[in-house]
C-alpha cells in the first residue's frame, strides 16, 4: 500500500509515491499547457509505469497552495475525488509549510508571484499566525528590521516530507479546500 | 476461454454446425462470415478445443443471434449460458434472437438471462411458431455539469429516465453580486464536488460501479468551473474503469427533451439561453446544421441587461417575467430583424429599452416597470416566434424542440405552443426544472455517444467555446 502526494500549485505537476515514510518514486513535470489537460494523464502514466493501481493507495496528501488558483483546484479536486471514491484518508499541507520543514528557528517562508509574496511565519516549524499576502512594496516594508530569517526557497525535501506526513492530522474529505490566501479581485 | 473465431477454426465450426443442420455447410459460408464486418463468430475453448460457438449479426442498433451451438459431450456445463453472458457483457446494444416455441428449455434459459418474448412469427418453423426474444440492456450514465454556477450530478437510465439528481446552486450567493463571479463559482465547485456525489449516491442508492459511463460537460462555459467537473469525472473514470464521455453543454439542453419523449429526427431545435439564440436543424443524433443565430446579444443576455436597467435582482430573466405578468404592453418598442432571414438580433431592442429609461428619467417621468417589462417581453418573444415560424414554413419541419434556460419563460412557451398548434407541428419543451443547467441533460446527451462508443481520454480539456456547436 502506498501514499500519494499531489502538488499542482506551481507551474509543475508533482506526484510522489511513498512506501511508508520512504519515497518510492517521484514525477515532476513542467507543464507548459494547462494543468487540466496534463494532470490526470501524468498521474495515470506515473502509476502505470510503477505498476501501481489506484486501489493500492492507502492515503492521499494534497498540496492546497497557496499558488495558482486554477492549479490548486485541479490538485485538490483530484485528491478529494480519489480519497472519497477509494474511501481512504486525506491529509493536506500548504506550499509554505512543506518548505518550513527544512528550517528551524524563527522564519518567514515566502513564495513570490507576479505582484507580491505569499507569507507565513514559522517558529521551529510551527505556524505563528495566519497566512498573508503582501504586494511587492508592502513586502519590502514588512521585512525591514525584523528578527526572523527570510526564506525564498522553493525546493521541497520529499524525504523530510515523508517523515512529516504521519504527523499531519487527517481531514474530512468534504471539508478539504484550497488555501487561496488572496481575496478575489472582482470582490475587492 | 471465449475469443473471436479465425480462419483456422472453420473446419471445427463446420463440424459443430452439423449438430443443428445436416445442411449447415451449404447454409453458411464461414469464409464470408469471418471476413465481413457485418457478422462474427465467437468460440468457446476448453482444453485447447472448440466446444461451442455463437454466430451473430451486427445490425446498426442491435445484435442478432443466428446460431448458438455446443458440442454434445459438453452439454449441461452451461457453455451456452457463458457464451451468451459474454456477449451481453461485451457490447452495448440490445440483443435479439429467435427460438422454437417447443424449445422450453432454451426459452427458460434466455428469460433467466433477461430476454423478453416480444413477438411471435407464425409457422416460422414449418408447423411451429418462432418466438422472437429481445434483451434490452439498461445503460446507466452518471452526468456531471459544472459549466457555470451549478454543481450538478445525475444518474440517467437509457438516456431518458432520470434516476436521481443532486444540484448545488450558487444562485442565491450571486444574487447579491448581480451576476456570476467566475473565480467564486470555481471555488464553490471545488468545495462541494464530493458532497454532491455523496448526496447523489445516497439518494439513488447506487454505487459508481453500477453505472456504465461517466459523462461531463467540457464546453462551452467558464473554464475554471468546467475544469473542476472534468477532473472529477476523470478520477471516477480511472477509479471505476468506466468510459469517459465529453458532452457539449448546448447538446445537453437539446437532449433534455429526451426526458419527455424520444427526439424524432429530423427536427428543428430552438436554443434560447444566456449565451445562445439559435435555430438548428437536427438531422440525426450529433448531426446538425445551424440555420439561424443571433448576430449580437443572446436573448437571455438581453433579458439580464434589461433587468439591470430596471433594477431587478439577479437572475434577471425570471424577475423580468414576474414583473411583466403584472404589466400592460404600453411602451412602443421597435420590432427587430423584419426580413426573411433566419438570424436574430437583440442589441437594438436592448438599446431601445436603455434609451427609453434614460430619456424618461431625464424628463423626470417615472418608469412603469411592469409595463416596460411586459412591452419588452412581448417584442422579444415576437421576434423569436416569427423567426421560428419562418424556419418551419421555409423547410417544412414537422417537429420543433426547444432548449436552453430561456425556454423556462412562460410567455415564450405559450407563444410557441400556439405557433405549433397553428402550423400542426409537434412541439417538445422540457419541464421547467430541466431548462436551467443540470447534469441530467448531460447524461441524456451522452447516451447516443455511449451507443456509438465515442469516448474521451484523460487528456480531455475544458473549452470556453466549442468549434462544433457554439
Amino acid at each position: 500500500m502506498y501514499k500519494l502526494y499531489i502538488d499542482t500549485h506551481s507551474s509543475n505537476i508533482i506526484y510522489v509515491l511513498y512506501d511508508g515514510e520512504e519515497v518510492k518514486s517521484k514525477h515532476i513535470s513542467e507543464s507548459s499547457k494547462r494543468h487540466g489537460d496534463v494532470a490526470m494523464p501524468a498521474l495515470v502514466s506515473f502509476l502505470n509505469n510503477l505498476n501501481v493501481k489506484v486501489s493500492d493507495l492507502e492515503e492521499i496528501i494534497v498540496n492546497i497552495g497557496p499558488g495558482s488558483f486554477t492549479g490548486i483546484r485541479i490538485g485538490v479536486t483530484i485528491g478529494k475525488m480519489l480519497a472519497y471514491t477509494l474511501n481512504i484518508p486525506i491529509k493536506t499541507i500548504s506550499s509554505l509549510e512543506e518548505i518550513s520543514l527544512n528550517y528551524d528557528g524563527y522564519v518567514l517562508i515566502t513564495s513570490k508571484d507576479t505582484k507580491g509574496y505569499y507569507c507565513a511565519l514559522f517558529k521551529d516549524k510551527k505556524l505563528e499566525q495566519e497566512y498573508f499576502y503582501l504586494s511587492n512594496n508592502d513586502y519590502l516594508e514588512y521585512i525591514k528590521d525584523k528578527s526572523f530569517n527570510i526564506i525564498e526557497d522553493t525546493n521541497v525535501n520529499y524525504s523530510l516530507l515523508g517523515k512529516h506526513i504521519p504527523n499531519i492530522k487527517q481531514s474530512l474529505v468534504h471539508n478539504v479546500k484550497p488555501l487561496y490566501v488572496k481575496v478575489i479581485e472582482a470582490l475587492k | 476461454m471465449i475469443r473471436e473465431a479465425n480462419i483456422f477454426d472453420i473446419e471445427k465450426i463446420y463440424s459443430l454446425g452439423l449438430l443443428i443442420s445436416d445442411n449447415y455447410c451449404n447454409l453458411y459460408n464461414l469464409n464470408d462470415i469471418l471476413n465481413d464486418n457485418y457478422s462474427s463468430i465467437f468460440v468457446y475453448i476448453e482444453k485447447d478445443e472448440i466446444v461451442g460457438f455463437v454466430h451473430i449479426e451486427n445490425h446498426l442498433d442491435f445484435i442478432d443471434i443466428i446460431n448458438i451451438v455446443v458440442n454434445e459431450n459438453y452439454r449441461n456445463k452451461h457453455i451456452g449460458t457463458k457464451l451468451l453472458k459474454w456477449l451481453i457483457n461485451n457490447n452495448n446494444l440490445k440483443i435479439m434472437l429467435e427460438v422454437r416455441e417447443s424449445n422450453k428449455v432454451a426459452r427458460k434459459l434466455y428469460s433467466n438471462l433477461g430476454f423478453k418474448e416480444i413477438n411471435i412469427r407464425k409457422k416460422y418453423y414449418g408447423n411451429e411458431d418462432g418466438i422472437i426474444m429481445e434483451l434490452k440492456k439498461d445503460i446507466y450514465i452518471l452526468g456531471i455539469e459544472t459549466s457555470c454556477d451549478e454543481t450538478s450530478m445525475s444518474i440517467v437510465k437509457n438516456g431518458c429516465i432520470e434516476i436521481g439528481t443532486t444540484t448545488f446552486t450558487q444562485m442565491d450567493v450571486f444574487a447579491s453580486y448581480g451576476g456570476v463571479v467566475p473565480e467564486m463559482a470555481s471555488r464553490m465547485h471545488t468545495e462541494c464536488i464530493t458532497l454532491v456525489l455523496d448526496d447523489l449516491l445516497k439518494k439513488t442508492n447506487m454505487k459508481v460501479s453500477d453505472v456504465d459511463a461517466i459523462a461531463v460537460t467540457y464546453a462551452p462555459g467558464l473554464i475554471g468551473s468546467l475544469l473542476v467537473g472534468i477532473e472529477a469525472a476523470k478520477v471516477l473514470s480511472l477509479v471505476y474503469n468506466k468510459p469517459l464521455i465529453a458532452v457539449n453543454h448546448l447538446r445537453g439542453h437539446i437532449y433534455a427533451n429526451s426526458l419527455v419523449k424520444k427526439i424524432e429526427f429530423p427536427t428543428l431545435a430552438l436554443v434560447v439561453s444566456g449565451g445562445h439564440t439559435q435555430l438548428i436543424e437536427l438531422i440525426d443524433d450529433y448531426h446538425e446544421r445551424i440555420i439561424g443565430q443571433t448576430l449580437d446579444d443572446a436573448i437571455g443576455e438581453c433579458f439580464d441587461k434589461v433587468a439591470r436597467v430596471l433594477d431587478f435582482p439577479y437572475p434577471g430573466g425570471p424577475n423580468v417575467e414576474k414583473s411583466a405578468a403584472c404589466g400592460k404592453h404600453t411602451y412602443d418598442l421597435p420590432k427587430q430583424m423584419v426580413n426573411d432571414g433566419l438570424n436574430f438580433s437583440f442589441s437594438g431592442l436592448k438599446s431601445s429599452v436603455i434609451n427609453l429609461v434614460h430619456n424618461e428619467k431625464q424628463r423626470g417621468n417615472k418608469i412603469r416597470k411592469d409595463d416596460l417589462a411586459k412591452s419588452f417581453t412581448d417584442v422579444a418573444v415576437e421576434q423569436i416566434v416569427r423567426k421560428t415560424r419562418l424556419a418551419i414554413e421555409k423547410n417544412g419541419y414537422k417537429n420543433l424542440i426547444v432548449a436552453g434556460g430561456v425556454s423556462a419563460s412562460i410567455p415564450l412557451r405559450e407563444a410557441l405552443s400556439n405557433l405549433c398548434c397553428e402550423l400542426d407541428v409537434n412541439l417538445s419543451i422540457p419541464p421547467i426544472k430541466y431548462c436551467t443547467d443540470n447534469a441530467t441533460m448531460i447524461a441524456c446527451a451522452a447516451y447516443p455517444l455511449y451507443l456509438k462508443n465515442i469516448f474521451s481520454d484523460y487528456k480531455l480539456s475544458a473549452r470556453s467555446q466549442d468549434d462544433t456547436l457554439n
